[in-house]
C-alpha cells in the first residue's frame, strides 16, 4: 500500500473509530456504511490537517473515490513544494 | 441573490421519550409531526418564544449515527419563496444541493446545501407549499 493511501487509511479509521477499515483507490463513499455527505466533510477537514493542504469546497464535494483523493493531495502538495 | 430567513433549528433526539423534556427545558409546546421517509425520522416541530426548534427522531440508520449516535445540534434551516430558484441560483456558483429534487416533507418542500460548502455546517433550505405553515 502506497504511503498516501496509508496515511489517508488511517484518517479513516480515526475519524470512523473503526481500525478494520481497509481502503482501495476505487473506494466510494457508497463502500462505507456511515460515509455520508456530514463525515465527507470530517474526513475532508482531517485529511487537510495530516497533508497540511486546504481543499476548496468544489473539490471537497466533488470527489468520487480514494484515487481522486490521492490525485487532489498529490497536486496539492506539489503546488506548495 | 435569494432572500430568506432563519426558520428553524433541528436537533437530532435520539430516544423519542426525551422529546418532551428538552421542551420543557427550552420553554416549547410539541406541535406538528411529520415522519420523513427519505431519512428515515419523526420530525417534531415546536412553537414557543424561542422560536422554533425541530427535534429528529432517527428512525434508521441515516441519522441514528449522527455525532456517534449522541444526537445533538443538527442543521439550521433557512424559508425561502422558491425553492427551485434557490437551487438555481446555487448552482450557478457551483454549489452542490444533496438532493437532485426537492424532498416533500408535508406541508414544505426540503433540500440541503453540502456541507463542503459551508465546511461542515448543514443548512436546510425550505420552501412552504403554502403562503403560512
Amino acid at each position: 500500500m502506497s504511503d498516501m493511501l496509508t496515511k489517508i487509511t488511517e484518517v479513516f479509521c480515526d475519524v470512523f473509530d473503526d481500525d478494520e477499515i481497509e481502503l482501495a483507490v476505487d473506494t466510494t463513499a457508497e463502500d462505507l456504511d456511515a460515509w455520508d455527505s456530514l463525515m465527507h466533510v470530517t474526513l475532508m477537514l482531517n485529511i487537510e490537517k495530516v497533508f497540511g493542504v486546504r481543499f476548496a469546497s468544489s473539490e471537497v464535494a466533488g470527489l468520487k473515490n480514494i484515487g481522486e483523493l490521492i490525485g487532489l493531495i498529490e497536486t496539492k502538495t506539489a503546488v506548495k513544494s | 441573490m435569494f432572500s430568506g430567513k432563519l426558520h428553524h433549528i433541528g436537533i437530532i433526539v435520539p430516544e423519542e421519550d426525551r422529546v418532551q423534556e428538552l421542551a420543557t427545558i427550552f420553554g416549547l409546546k410539541l406541535g406538528r409531526q411529520q415522519y420523513v421517509e427519505e431519512y428515515e425520522a419523526l420530525c417534531i416541530f415546536t412553537q414557543g418564544t424561542l422560536g422554533v426548534v425541530e427535534f429528529i427522531v432517527p428512525k434508521g440508520p441515516k441519522l441514528e449515527r449522527f455525532n456517534k449516535g449522541m444526537g445533538g445540534l443538527h442543521h439550521i434551516a433557512i424559508e425561502v419563496e422558491d425553492l427551485q430558484q434557490v437551487t438555481e441560483e446555487l448552482k450557478a456558483k457551483d454549489m452542490q444541493l444533496l438532493e437532485e429534487k426537492a424532498v416533500d416533507a408535508g406541508p414544505i418542500l426540503i433540500n440541503f446545501l453540502h456541507p463542503a460548502f459551508t465546511r461542515g455546517i448543514t443548512v436546510e433550505y425550505i420552501q412552504p407549499k403554502t403562503p403560512t405553515i
